[in-house]
């Protein structure tokens, strides 16, 4: 046997230390290799459901799927990919989502679609970066991705390739998704709860699904998960460099927030001390939740206004009625003309 | 002597509270936030109104709009020279890389404000156009208007599938601030008619653009 004299006395033995080594690097090799191939895709059989365009589009622009994937600053064309999200692990790009067959996702089905938007995972069976908020819709019914999918399918065609995300190491590794997924997702919280109003559960299904507040409004960890313990507590490092404030409760009433002015703010910008939003938000608000209802702009508000463990107030009679069109999805629910 | 030390004490604390209260700024800077507080407090006290929550007041509203006006413009624009931006500035360097874009939307805050005053007297509700007698087709028409209450689209307009899908814009984009000024046509838009509510939006729609892109933070 070969030994050594290391530096600190001791005698090290170089042939045990190199097998240590090639022994580790295979199980790491082994262990990378098991990860890459564990399945995540849960199979599911829409096949042809029928959707309507109308609901499908409001859902679209709800969970912002229309701003994030269409360049509206640079006068993008609908859905043919979005402004570059400049992140701490990365720049992501949002690809094309146009029926287009080779640029776009025209050569896809249905339950491709499904499984994209509620498990994030890619029709090669990887996984999408979270910077996907894919992690908020997980919630959606089948409808509902019957209705996405058909609203999808009326925008035009766009020819026009994607750029690559630019990620930095090891966040590059797509495989380490897998383990990140295991540790980070969880279900989103949007079954309504029995005892509350009408307007608070259709707060819920939105702020916890489609218009996924907290991928903003609570930070992330190291690896970019979003920490569990910290709900809206605000995030003071988001892509482009605004800030996105506490949304509590608690910090909200505290701010002079009430339903009337946020469901305003929700479309206007206006802050109750009279500043207007600026930085993503003003994003949010012209791309988003401007472009909501009157009552789902009431409902956000009053699930976010809502004291956990207290039961919320119900609407005013004359915002009830389009709050209820919005809601038209939720089982149970009857949808009330205005 | 010990009365004209003491009222120049008081100045001179004034100053230093007006300059504490932006964090330390002074010059064109503090100008500017000065400004910019002088609108905030504006837009405070008109949001209310504009909602129906606070009873309406003329007076109070056209004051308000002559205060923005004021401060917009070629009245905001000079208090941006071009200069190192000091660390108690709000603005990003985008402002002066984009100058045009943003003296755009100054410009465009003046004439909205200008329209906000305009629109005022008619107060939350746009005046309804005259129909002429015993024309049932108007009638009816008027009918299937109920709720709608603004000659512009209402902010909550029902929206088509390719609006919501960015396909094709909403009724009141190509007149606001989130369009290219050569893509803009103001020219089409009425104050006279338009709610006092939907004219003070597009006040703050501009704000939020210019915010947007140019106001550090959120």
């Amino acid at each position: 046997m070969r030994r050594a004299t290391a530096s600190f006395g001791g005698v090290v033995d170089i042939r045990s230390l190199v097998v240590s080594l090639i022994l580790g690097a295979i199980f790491a090799a082994a262990g990378i290799f098991i990860v890459a191939r564990w399945p995540i895709m849960e199979p599911v059989t829409l096949g042809m459901m029928e959707g309507d365009a109308k609901r499908g589009a409001y859902l679209a622009r709800s969970a912002g799927c229309v701003a994030c994937h269409t360049d509206v600053k640079m006068g993008g064309a609908a859905m043919a990919g979005g402004a570059p999200l400049n992140t701490p692990f990365g720049r992501f790009v949002p690809p094309n989502l146009t029926p287009d067959p080779v640029h776009g996702i025209g050569d896809w089905t249905l339950d491709q679609f499904a499984v994209a938007v509620r498990q994030g995972v890619r029709t090669d069976g990887k996984a999408y970066y979270p910077a996907f908020t894919y992690e908020f819709y997980n919630q959606f019914t089948d409808q509902d991705m019957a209705d996405l999918w058909t609203a999808f399918r009326t925008v035009p065609p766009v020819s026009v390739p994607t750029a690559r995300h630019d990620l930095n190491f090891p966040f590059n590794l797509r495989w380490g998704l897998k383990l990140w997924r295991a540790r980070y997702m969880t279900q989103s919280e949007t079954t309504p709860v029995m005892a509350q109003s009408d307007a608070w559960n259709r707060g819920q299904q939105l702020v916890n699904g489609a218009s996924h507040c907290g991928a903003c409004h609570t930070k992330r960890g190291l690896f970019g998960g979003l920490d569990a313990n910290a709900k809206f507590a605000g995030n003071t490092n988001l892509p482009g460099g605004s800030k996105a404030p506490s949304i509590s409760t608690e910090d909200l009433l505290s701010r002079g927030w009430t339903v009337a002015n946020m469901a305003y703010a929700l479309r206007t910008g206006i802050t109750p001390d009279g500043d207007v939003l600026g930085g993503s938000m003003a994003e949010v608000i012209a791309q988003g939740t401007g472009m909501l209802t009157e009552g789902d702009r009431e409902a956000i508000a009053t699930y976010l206004l809502t004291p956990s463990g207290q039961i919320s107030v119900g609407l005013p009679t004359n915002a009830a009625a389009s709050s209820m069109a919005g809601m038209e999805g939720m089982a149970g629910m009857e949808s009330g003309g205005n | 002597m010990k009365r004209s030390i003491t009222i120049g004490a008081i100045i001179v604390s004034w100053l230093g509270a007006a300059a504490l209260a932006h964090s330390g700024a002074t010059g064109v800077v503090l100008e500017r936030m000065n400004g910019m507080s002088a609108m905030k407090k504006v837009m405070g006290e008109l949001a209310p109104m504009m909602r129906g929550e606070v009873p309406y007041d003329v007076a109070a509203a056209q004051k308000g709009a002559a205060t923005i006006m004021a401060h917009a413009g070629g009245g905001m624009v000079k208090l941006f020279p071009e200069e190192a931006i000091p660390a108690t500035s709000y603005a990003v360097p985008a402002l002066w890389d984009r100058w045009d874009d943003f003296s755009d939307l100054a410009d465009l805050l003046e004439s909205q404000a200008f329209g906000l005053a305009m629109a005022i007297p008619n107060g939350l509700k746009a005046p309804q156009p005259p129909s002429p007698p015993h024309d049932m087709e108007a009638m009816n028409n008027m009918a299937d208007m109920v709720g709608m209450t603004d000659a512009v689209a209402q902010p909550s307009q029902d929206l088509t599938v390719a609006q919501l899908m960015g396909v094709e814009p909403t009724a009141d984009a190509h007149t606001s601030a989130t369009v290219l000024p050569e893509e803009r046509e103001s020219s089409s838009l009425d104050y006279t008619m338009m709610a006092a509510p939907a004219a003070f939006e597009r006040v703050s729609q501009t704000c939020a653009a210019c915010h947007s892109q140019f106001r550090r933070g959120s």
